[in-house]
């Protein structure tokens, strides 16, 4: 059998709602890694050695916290795209990745009970701590009542978020969809880290040949998606051309030596969007810092790309940092300013893609943002800026 | 009710409960030895997929081509049981954590160790929607199958039993977990025992629906189940939230895909 897929017009970024710890404006955060400024500390009380990069605003359990950032950067998205003028909330969906939620209430649920908790929780807690439950309250706030799903996905979650509503919106299934995600920090996923030996106690380091592990970070964002043929171009912010997902059948954590699911999935996204390499001007990697993701990665996007990602990854190596740089194709790694946000990862990196400062000329060429996680799950997007978007100075 | 020219159709449906015996999955010492250190949730995953393969070794083989199918794995609080322990480990500060027990903790961990079992590298989405997750599954699938993402999806829903999971000794007869395969499709005909999707849409509260919703038999989760005969092909599912799924199913012919535990 044979069966061509299609692809979806590209969709329109209407707003894009990040956070982290360089802050929730998207030009400053990129300004801000542009320059090389320190954004990650020591200073965050989880009793490990390891520089972590932490939301200004910590009051709060964890699934608190989870709430209130997918719940502020909702209402910024809706405010910002002005999406309620076009649609009715019942036709707009929310499509949400997450790792984190449900960690503060079973803790708490366990540090009440002491050593008479029952082992497999209540069926009451059980029912609060799926990530269903976050969806549920967000859909009831904002009475959003279009398509809806947690996606769990590791750290391609927000990433395959934005993917999957991207094809529903392009291929008018669904009429317009917040899409993205978050994740916080909890002690299960720095002792789970720590046990794992993947946290590196100095600042990371990606695609380096001494790099030695990941920073942990929070944050994410949410983007505002809706068919390109109903917004003007004023309007929009960028664009989501198409995007590929594989999955290496290889290992719970660590990627395929080979990088072969990478690859295809980088190859087909620009099939997908019937774009060639050399049309692509910029890469942000997943760039995790650890010796396995990276030497796969970058064996991938040498495959894919050639002298021109090698002649790029000098370069960022080089300045380990975002920069305007000369060469054809700018390759980013954002997790030395921002931490490794997990499940949010993806989206945030996304914008940071979009809104990446390169060559005037350049500036709406399309690019390429890398999400990839636990599980062998691989997620490729690709998006541009729109001439109008003015994010970034 | 109209019928779309192209339909999605359940062409397969599969369930497994599993209660410490496996009887597709291969016996030899070398599998045997590999699935012994498998999570029952990983284990019913896999062994649901053997089933799949010994009884529809076409769809099976379309299955593991990733330009015709994508997989969309349903479970509502994925290896919950291996969350608790871990959670409950740092709450009593009894570290470290089992680098095993992190990593299969994630929601995406038990279909993955399944398709590294069966080394499936289509395109895999992990999603939760609690009392709906089933449901959600379906509607993604027939959204992407209308879209032209793919010619095939695997809706694989899992869920385990906690407190049989972690029960010392587990009781002999607890269900340590359950899983549910279906093959949806999309085609421009059917065949005898397919199940034809006419039509699934989300209810936003209680009024919406009638008082015939589905039970959840199996821990929260609805599985699918072929209407019985003489039934209106109608199933509805709803959350404590009022928050449901309503969709109608029409059977082609007499025979049934139905479920074989």
């Amino acid at each position: 059998m044979s069966f061509a897929p299609a692809e979806p017009s590209p969709t329109a970024i209407t707003a894009i709602a990040p956070r982290s710890c360089l802050g929730s404006d998207l030009g400053a955060i990129v300004t801000a890694i542009a320059s090389g400024t320190p954004s990650l500390n020591y200073d965050h009380g989880f009793g490990v050695r390891s520089p972590m990069g932490l939301l200004a605003d910590r009051s709060g359990e964890s699934d608190d916290r989870l709430l209130a950032l997918f719940s502020g950067a909702i209402a910024e998205a809706l405010t910002a795209s002005g999406m309620l003028r076009r649609y009715e909330p019942k036709d707009i969906g929310l499509i949400i990745g997450t790792t984190t939620f449900g960690y503060s209430q079973t803790a708490a649920f366990f540090a009440e009970h002491g050593d008479n908790a029952p082992a497999h929780g209540s069926p009451e807690l059980n029912a609060r701590i799926g990530g269903d439950a976050l969806l549920a309250e967000l859909r009831r706030r904002f009475e959003l009542a279009g398509f809806g799903a947690v996606i769990g996905t590791a750290c391609t979650s927000s990433a395959m978020a934005i993917r999957l509503a991207h094809r529903l919106v392009g291929s008018g299934q669904v009429a317009a969809c917040l899409a993205g995600g978050f994740d916080v920090i909890t002690p299960m996923t720095v002792q789970g880290f720590s046990c794992l030996q993947l946290l590196d106690e100095n600042p990371t380091r990606p695609f380096h040949t001494d790099r030695a592990g990941i920073n942990l970070g929070e944050g994410g964002a949410i983007f505002a998606i809706e068919p390109d043929t109903r917004i003007t171009e004023k309007i929009a912010l960028g664009y989501v051309f198409g995007g590929a997902s594989t999955c290496d059948a290889h290992d719970l954590t660590t990627p395929d030596p080979e990088g072969r699911e990478i690859r295809r999935c980088i190859a087909e996204t620009l099939t997908a969007c019937q774009m060639l390499p050399e049309e692509i001007a910029l890469i942000n990697t997943h760039g995790t810092g650890t010796t396995l993701n990276d030497a796969a990665e970058s064996l991938a996007l040498g495959q894919v790309f050639g002298p021109r990602y090698d002649d790029g990854l000098s370069a960022e190596v080089a300045a380990q940092k975002v920069t305007g740089g000369e060469e054809p194709l700018v390759v980013q790694a954002t997790k030395p300013y921002t931490g490794h946000l997990l499940g949010g990862a993806g989206a945030l990196e996304t914008a940071l893609a979009m809104a990446a400062p390169i060559k005037a000329e350049d500036q709406t060429l399309p690019r390429l943002s890398c999400s990839f996680g636990f599980g062998g799950s691989n997620v490729c997007l690709a998006v541009s800026p729109s001439p109008h978007f003015g994010g970034v100075t | 009710m109209r019928l779309a020219p192209k339909a999605t159709i359940l062409r397969h449906a599969l369930d497994f409960t599993y209660r410490g015996e496996l009887s597709a999955t291969p016996n030899d010492r070398a599998s045997q030895k590999r699935l012994r250190r498998y999570t029952p949730l990983q284990k019913t995953l896999t062994e649901l997929l053997y089933r799949f393969q010994q009884q529809h070794p076409n769809a099976y083989k379309d299955l593991h081509d990733p330009s015709l199918s994508q997989v969309i794995y349903g479970t509502a609080l994925g290896e919950l049981g291996i969350n608790m322990t871990q959670t409950a480990a740092i709450t009593h500060d009894e570290l470290p954590l089992s680098p095993v027990k992190f990593q299969r903790s994630v929601l995406n961990a038990s279909y993955s160790q399944c398709a590294i079992e069966h080394g499936i590298t289509s395109a895999a989405t992990a999603l939760a929607r609690g009392f709906l997750t089933t449901d959600a599954a379906i509607a993604l699938a027939d959204m992407l199958l209308a879209a032209g993402d793919c010619a095939h999806v695997l809706v694989l829903i899992g869920a385990e039993n906690t407190e049989a999971v972690l029960q010392e000794p587990a009781p002999d007869d607890a269900p340590l977990a359950y899983g549910q395969a279906l093959w949806l499709s999309r085609h421009l005909s059917q065949a005898a025992g397919d199940f034809i999707l006419a039509d699934i849409r989300q209810t936003l509260s209680a009024a919406e629906g009638t008082n015939d919703e589905a039970d959840a038999d199996f821990l929260g989760l609805v599985p699918w189940q072929p209407p019985i005969a003489g039934d209106k092909g109608e199933r509805i599912v709803r959350n404590a939230s009022g928050e449901g799924y309503v969709s109608h199913w029409l059977s082609v012919g007499t025979e049934s895909p139905g479920a074989s535990s």
